[in-house]
């Protein structure tokens, strides 16, 4: 129970600082949890894992449920993930029952988050235990699945593809490293770029440059226009209470294990994740006309589901080393900052940092629960920090992170600017953001894997041939593939019908 | 069968294994792009000429050129004097500190709209406070490299 050290106080007032200041980030129309975390890691840098992990997983929780509050009250969703939320929960704030909206999302989102919690804490050990039987042909296939699984959930699915392997050649920039069996040489850098590129582009300002940066040139290209008018008001209409929840435990139920296992989905994230709740909560319904006009059975749809991401995204996370989402994309980068490896062998080596992730995901769902529940009021004016304050300190923010991940390297800084941009520009010509950062992440291992597994067995024919594990992941791709080609024939009908 | 599965055979020689899977990638990038000029392009075409015919440019949401500008070269002009600044006191921060103030009052009057006395006290006050805090926060806390 050495572990149980790590819970002093100072982890518990970093699971509230976090979680207070992921609300705010969520809050705040394009802002995002992911956001949160990449412009707040550099705070991690000088705090140990354990601590460093109290303070991103409270960010995680409260950026995820911040996005509830512009939703309801102002029809605009904090983060893609509440954009289910706004259907039902701004038509409630119309009626006057704006507080009763919020605290009904907020008691769902609690539901959402422990009951993931739960999951993750009893799969991601079996999950993990399997994959360390995974040889290297195995581990190459799963990261293959993972890239087919996010295209195949991408608008257009040959469009993903292309991005996750784009993000793939970004990653093996710099030199064949030695300590991954290369042999020291570089490539994919010009010659006048290679003082600066030897060990190809940080991870970190690449991903604050995206997720930090990007967001800003986006909001720059639309005015930085204010999403409130700076009136917010919580008018006292029929009261909140806990019987709300009457009759609302199957939905419940199905739209956290949506989350959560949305959530498992590499790249995927919480809109899908609160639309398909939403979506299935209206069909299973007995009066699905009463949706979109104040039905609090679809705040609860969608904000459970939400929630239940969280747990469900660290599971890939932690048990196979891929992301489940951008924002645990972005806590890799706190892992890699200490020097820890996440994947199969994480639980069984680290096992009191994975007991102490438990008790910080847990404390940081209560602690959302009760900030929000009882400072509502409150919160909900943070939708009026105006826009021309807030971003100077976000980009002041993201430059200490980027400049600071190397000890000091301006190029680094330059680097989030280079991604910073591309970030903006990604969108217009149709690369898909969440694609290329997981390819990016998982390029360097993809390469071990694969030329690891072609030295040890000389022939390419080992992908297909190696294990049955290895027919069940192609099994899984063929899946994923098959399922986005018949998901796009349904869209193209459904779109040929309405247009007829 | 045979000449097939010698076919499949490879063999990775250790001075050229850097260039092997950079290749299939850059190779897999080429053959992807194929192929989706070859599955959307044609789409593409139709919608562009659609829109063209429907004269759907008002429709586009405008661009704030503006803005968008103004904050990449100011951000570029903030980056370019964080090094030489820093080199007054090396080592304290203080080249972000000092070049952070001015960027923060220029991206705020950027950024701003219908700007009034009010708001330029504001961003006097956050343009003083927001790099000082960040400066003491993480230089001194956190003991954290700054430029």
């Amino acid at each position: 129970m050495d572990w149980m050290q790590a819970l002093d106080l100072t982890y518990f007032l970093l699971v509230t600082l976090g979680v207070v200041i992921g609300i705010i980030f969520g809050a705040i129309p394009g802002m995002t949890a992911t956001m949160a975390v990449a412009v707040c890691l550099p705070m991690t840098y000088a705090l140990d894992l354990n601590h460093g992990l109290a303070l991103l997983l409270g960010l995680y929780v409260g950026g995820i449920s911040g996005g509830l509050v512009p939703a309801i009250l102002i029809n605009l969703p904090g983060t893609p993930s509440s954009i289910a939320t706004c259907f039902d929960g701004y038509p409630m704030m119309q009626k006057g029952e704006a507080e009763r909206a919020l605290k009904v999302s907020i008691s769902a989102s609690l539901f959402g988050g422990l009951f993931s919690a739960a999951v993750l804490y009893f799969f991601a050990p079996t999950l993990a235990d399997w994959a360390i039987k995974f040889s290297y042909v195995e581990k190459f296939l799963l990261i293959l699945f993972a890239l087919t699984v996010i295209a195949s959930l991408s608008e257009r699915m040959l469009v993903g593809i292309f991005s996750g392997v784009l993000g793939v050649w970004v990653s093996l920039m710099g030199v064949y490293d030695t300590s991954r069996g290369g042999n020291g040489e570089l490539r994919l850098v010009p010659e006048a770029l290679s003082p600066w590129l030897e060990n190809g582009f940080s991870l970190l300002p690449v991903l604050i440059g995206l997720f930090g940066l990007g967001v800003i040139f986006s909001e720059a290209e639309k005015g930085v226009r204010e999403d409130s008018d700076g009136s917010v008001t919580l008018k006292q209409g029929k009261p909140f209470s806990f019987s709300v929840f009457k009759g609302q435990w199957g939905n419940l139920l199905r739209s956290s294990s949506i989350g959560t296992f949305i959530g498992l989905l590499p790249g995927v994230g919480g809109s899908a994740a609160s639309m398909m709740a939403y979506s299935q909560t209206k069909n299973f319904s007995k009066e699905p006309e009463t949706f979109g006009t104040g039905n609090p059975a679809g705040v609860v749809a969608s904000e459970s589901s939400n929630n239940g991401l969280t747990g469900g995204a660290l599971i890939p996370l932690v048990s196979l080393g891929i992301p489940g989402d951008s924002t645990t994309a972005v806590l890799i980068g706190a892992f890699t900052l200490q020097g820890v490896q996440v994947g199969p062998l994480f639980i069984g080596e680290n096992p009191g940092t994975w007991n102490v992730m438990m008790v910080g995901l847990l404390v940081a769902n209560l602690v959302m629960f009760l900030v929000m529940f009882f400072a509502i009021r409150h919160i909900a004016k943070v939708i009026m920090i105006p826009k021309y304050l807030l971003y100077p300190g976000i980009m002041m923010m993201c430059v200490v992170g980027a400049y600071a991940i190397n000890s000091g390297i301006m190029f680094d800084v330059w680097t989030l600017l280079l991604f910073g941009l591309a970030g903006w520009l990604a969108p217009k010509v149709g690369i898909e953001v969440a694609p290329f950062i997981i390819g990016f992440i998982l390029g360097t291992s993809a390469e071990l894997y694969f030329v690891k597994s072609l030295e040890a067995f000389g022939t390419l024919t080992i992908f297909f041939t190696k294990s049955p594990i290895a027919w069940f992941l192609w099994g899984l791709i063929a899946l994923s593939i098959g399922y986005s080609v018949y998901n796009a024939r349904q869209t193209r009908r459904v779109a040929a019908r309405v247009a007829a | 069968m045979d000449t097939l599965s010698n076919m499949l055979k490879v063999q990775v020689a250790f001075d050229q294994s850097h260039l092997l899977f950079p290749s299939l990638i850059q190779w897999l990038l080429l053959f992807l792009l194929g192929l989706i000029a070859i599955v959307y392009g044609p789409q593409q075409l139709a919608k562009a000429r659609g829109a063209k015919a429907k004269a759907a440019p008002a429709a586009r949401k405008p661009v704030d050129w503006q803005r968008l500008v103004g904050l990449l070269l100011l951000t570029v002009v903030w980056f370019v004097a964080m090094e030489p600044i820093g080199k007054l006191l090396p080592n304290t921060g203080i080249g972000f500190l000092l070049s952070s103030m001015p960027y923060g009052v220029a991206l705020s009057w950027l950024f701003v709209h219908d700007i009034n006395r009010r708001k330029w006290m504001l961003i006097g006050v956050s343009s003083v406070l927001t790099p000082l805090a960040v400066w003491a926060v993480f230089a001194y806390v956190f003991k954290i490299t700054l430029p």
